[in-house]
């Protein structure tokens, strides 16, 4: 290394940043990875499901060692009231290694100790505080009274960017580009779980809930079964919470004694409590991904899509990881790191992050908007379901006339009809 | 100046864990820490190397997992450290401790001033830095929270509750540090780097001329653990849910009369 100067400096040993790291160290540039976190993941939080195709691709070998906790093979969608649940359980014999829930603690550490092996620089315990900026191109970050310069920095800062936001390169997080989740790990053995779960070691659960999960609010809940633990927790709408005017953490306290999930997690030990912001902006709120001497990825850069029944954004963490190296890798060759170089970037990502987005560019506003899925649509099917298996010798109707009796006066009909075709076309 | 600082790396009391079957700390679990008030003391090593000049040494005993309390001591800003790790320094009482330590502070140099910290939060018995003292025969203060130098003196602020205590011990000394005004500083990203890359002298037992096995370790301790034991869990509490005001408070009447609580 020459003393001064690194080829790139990475803010940020989340997955975005050690795809990064691990991408330009394999390729033999020198890398350095600065994070704030006393060790990488030490704070870091997810849902829990990582889809592996994007790991494989940044690993192809490697990652079958990843500290992954339980394949997903059985998928739960649960519709809740207050007292009631109604779910869709579905079993997966024909998925094959296709999503697996993780802990970030364990997966960071592991990816961070993957690209520091390949020869990345990992400097956790310190803050990056801005940018050193000359003559319009970044050339390098602050930290305390220190500087470090690099012909490159990529942000991969997480949710909340603020060193790329106070160097002006992204506008502030505004309320709506954000959603926020809570969760909570709690400990069981391994054969609980599998019990409970009707699983066997090393395949789990997925379950994701609306309605009374999350009081109202446009949200819902998540529970991922861990090799020994339980994540499960919720992900909310930040103007629908601020609207409602609960305390998030007593949604997530009433959410653990819910009859449908505190069978799942009796008896275990809270081991781990966090709370965190999900980029929620989608397409429309995308901000230039690149500057002079300047790449965003992961989070930062907004990359997730929420449907609803799946979070997806370690897995464009990831992709947009290896992209941005691929693009320093280019602009290395080139020795060149301005905006013409570095907007190939962009066409990295078009293919599969960009498109995505794209596709789902919608799907905030319907989850956001579509307020009978949060009461009505649950209560209906609770009712639709006791009413449909209720037989107390009064005369019995048909099940078209039991859906006629659950509906009519609740929501009309013209509005569920317009809810699921949009749900269809935003989804 | 010559100064060497004594840090021990303990489990970070956040994270601890008890294995209540075995009545012994999961120490596998816990990420480890240099010993808070050994960074008290170290940060007032690097104070008065940069007023009058002078050398900081970090000397730790410890399992190999100990370089990473070194490298953080490096970083911060120490210019040499030094690693005594030997299976047979393991399980040593303070006596044991003492004496490995005086022999390895022997092996490494000549020092004005020897700074330990007042305590280690796991072990908390504030005895190896006053043993050392007598071991090496030189003068001792403790619980220091501020240190000038005079002349071939130094002059030690000691912690008090209601008073300001200040005594003069002459050089060389060995001071023990307690928790200082300002916080220890924070490492900057340079010096992480150069403590990652850093060439570390490991001491064995081997190494230490005229050392006496016999008095190292578990064999050299005049403590016995006999027994160690968890103190008993406390029950959760009852809980009066889901009932009117009225009936709750009569539910918790009901209780406490019950209980002959009232
Ligand atoms: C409740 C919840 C549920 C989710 N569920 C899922 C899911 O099931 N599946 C899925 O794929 N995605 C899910 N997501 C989204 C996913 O977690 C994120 O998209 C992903 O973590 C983004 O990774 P990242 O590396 O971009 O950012 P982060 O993981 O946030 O990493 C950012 C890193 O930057 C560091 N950092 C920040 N600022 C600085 C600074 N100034 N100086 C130094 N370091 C800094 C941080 O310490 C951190 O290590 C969920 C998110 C939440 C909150
Ligand atoms: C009642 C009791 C009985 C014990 N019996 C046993 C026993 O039988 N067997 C056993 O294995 N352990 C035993 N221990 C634990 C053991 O004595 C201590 O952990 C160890 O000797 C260090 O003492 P301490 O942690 O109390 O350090 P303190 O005396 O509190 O530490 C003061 C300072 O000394 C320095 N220091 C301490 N240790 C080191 C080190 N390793 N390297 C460099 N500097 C250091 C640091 O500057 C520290 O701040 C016992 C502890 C107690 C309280």
């Amino acid at each position: 290394m020459s003393e001064e100067k690194f080829q790139v400096i990475i803010i940020g040993a989340g997955v975005a940043g050690s795809a990064a790291a691990y991408t330009l160290a394999k390729a033999g540039r020198e890398v350095l990875v600065v994070d704030k976190g006393r060790a990488p993941g030490a704070k870091n939080m997810t849902g829990g499901r990582l889809y592996t195709y994007a790991l494989k691709e940044l690993m192809p070998e490697e990652w079958a060692e990843a500290p992954l906790e339980r394949e997903v093979t059985r998928e739960i969608m649960m519709m809740m009231t207050p007292a009631d649940s109604v779910a869709v359980d579905s079993t997966f014999g024909s998925v094959n290694q296709q999503s697996y829930t993780v802990l970030r603690a364990r997966l960071d550490a592991w990816l961070a100790e993957k690209a520091e092996e390949a020869g990345a620089m990992m400097v956790p315990g310190s803050t990056v505080d801005g940018l050193i900026i000359r003559d319009g191109k970044v050339a390098g970050i602050k930290t305390g009274d220190e500087e470090l310069e690099a012909d490159l920095v990529i942000s991969a800062e997480g949710a909340n960017a603020t060193v790329a936001e106070r160097a002006g390169l992204i506008r502030p997080v505004e309320l709506k580009d954000v959603a926020i989740g809570v969760k909570h790990v709690i400990k069981l053995s391994e054969e609980i779980i599998n019990e409970r779960f009707n699983t066997v070691s090393g395949k789990g659960a997925a379950v994701m809930c609306v309605g009374e999960c999350s009081k109202g609010v446009s949200g819902g809940a998540f529970l991922y079964t861990n090799k020994d633990s339980i994540s499960l927790g919720l992900v909310v709408d930040s103007q629908s919470w601020k609207n409602s005017r609960l305390p998030l953490a007593d949604i997530a306290e009433e959410l653990k004694r819910h009859p449908a999930l505190a069978r799942y997690i009796e008896g275990g030990d809270l081991v781990e409590y966090s709370a965190h912001l999900i980029p929620e902006g989608g397409f429309k709120s995308l901000p230039q991904l690149y500057a002079d001497g300047f790449l965003l990825a992961g989070d930062a850069a907004g990359f997730v899509v929420n449907r609803g029944f799946t979070v997806r954004g370690m897995d464009y963490a990831m992709l947009s990881g290896i992209a941005a190296a691929e693009t320093a890798n280019e602009a290395i060759e080139a020795g060149v790191y301005s905006r013409s170089i570095l907007k190939s970037y962009e066409s990295r990502l078009q293919q599969r992050v960009l498109k995505d987005l794209a596709l789902f560019r919608n799907s905030h506003d319907y989850i956001t908007r579509t307020r009978h899925v949060y009461k009505t649509y649950p209560r209906l099917a609770a009712d639709l379901m006791r009413n449909i298996y209720n037989v107390d010798g009064s005369p019995a109707k048909l099940v078209s006339g039991l859906v006629k009796k659950t509906i009519s006066g609740r929501v009309p009909y013209f509005d569920v009809l317009k809810d699921m075709f949009k749900g269809g076309r935003s989804l | 100046m010559n100064i060497l600082v004594c840090v021990k790396q303990v489990p970070d009391p956040v994270e601890i864990k008890f294995n209540s079957e075995t009545a012994s700390l999961i120490r596998a679990c816990a990420a480890n820490i240099v010993n808070p008030f050994d960074k008290y003391a170290l940060e007032l090593a690097l104070q008065l190397k940069e007023k009058h000049g002078g050398e900081v040494t970090v000397l730790t005993m410890g399992p190999p997992q100990a370089v990473d309390a070194l490298k953080e001591c490096y970083a911060m800003g120490a210019d040499k450290i030094v690693l005594a790790s030997d299976s047979l320094f393991e399980g040593g009482d303070t006596l044991a401790t003492s004496y490995a330590l005086f022999c390895a502070i022997k092996k490494t140099g000549e020092f004005d001033l020897i700074l330990y910290g007042k305590q280690a939060i796991d072990g908390n018995t504030a005895q190896v830095g006053p043993q050392v003292a007598e071991r090496l025969g030189v003068a001792q203060a403790t619980c220091a929270t501020g240190i000038e130098l005079a002349d071939d003196k130094v002059l030690v602020a000691r912690e008090q509750d209601d008073c300001q205590e200040i005594i003069e011990v002459k050089m060389p000394a060995l001071v023990t540090v307690a928790k200082l005004a300002v916080e220890p500083r924070n490492p900057n990203i340079r010096r992480k780097i150069a403590a990652n890359k850093i060439e570390m002298p490991v001491i064995s037992a081997a190494d230490l001329e005229g050392i006496d096995a016999a008095r190292l370790g578990l064999t050299g301790s005049a403590v016995k653990v006999k027994k160690m034991f968890a103190p008993p869990v406390r029950g959760a509490g009852i809980k009066i849910e889901n009932e009117t005001a009225d009936n709750a408070v009569k539910a918790l009447v009901d209780y406490l009369s019950n209980a002959k609580a009232i």
